[in-house]
């Protein structure tokens, strides 16, 4: 995982982003289940699948 | 449902490396809206006592807001929470924050046992303060 040392308004553009990387990532997933894209498209995206339990 | 890695949350948390971060997706496999089914509480808190038989995974998630019905999600999954059998030794975090209108609620979900607990909570409930704090 990259860290990342800036300043307290650079800190909250990041989080910002985060919030919505992983709200973007969340849809991706979503329109995947639902056979929209396919996995690829979701690989491109830098998501990776995993099956933790 | 799926899980994904996803550490996107903690990439500001420069003092403590937290692993093993998933989001959880869950989804109707068809846009039609299914009839309730009882079994989906059931089932959820089955993976939930699954996944964390390791108890040093994290569980992460963002209510969908793409039909601004997060709020309603955000309620079900606490009213869930509340009401699983592992709610004493599972913590779920929430909060949440507006940005352009939008209200996202999020929130993680870890182990007591979670050497990282007290780490864990601090870096979560951090990401609000940087959201509010508007200081140079």
């Amino acid at each position: 995982m990259t860290k990342v040392n800036t300043d307290n308004h650079t800190k909250k553009e990041l989080v910002k982003k985060a919030l919505k990387k992983m709200l973007y990532n969340k849809k991706l997933v979503q329109d995947y289940i639902k056979g929209k894209v396919d996995l690829k498209t979701v690989e491109e995206a830098g998501i990776k699948f995993v099956d933790p339990i | 449902m799926k899980f994904i890695e996803d550490e996107t949350l903690f990439i500001l948390t420069n003092n403590v490396e937290f692993e093993q971060v998933y989001q959880i997706v869950i989804d109707n496999t068809t846009d039609t809206k299914p009839p309730f089914d009882s079994r989906v509480f059931l089932t959820i808190e089955a993976i939930i006592i699954e996944f964390f038989k390791d108890t040093q995974k994290i569980l992460v998630f963002v209510c969908d807001t793409m039909d601004g019905k997060q709020l309603a999600r955000f309620k079900k999954f606490n009213r869930w929470h509340e009401k699983s059998k592992h709610n004493q030794s599972i913590k779920k975090l929430n909060d949440n924050y507006t940005d352009t209108d939008v209200e996202l609620f999020y929130s993680i979900m870890i182990h007591k046992s979670n050497p990282k607990f007290k780490h864990l909570k601090s870096a979560f409930f951090s990401i609000k303060e940087l959201l509010i704090n508007d200081k140079p």
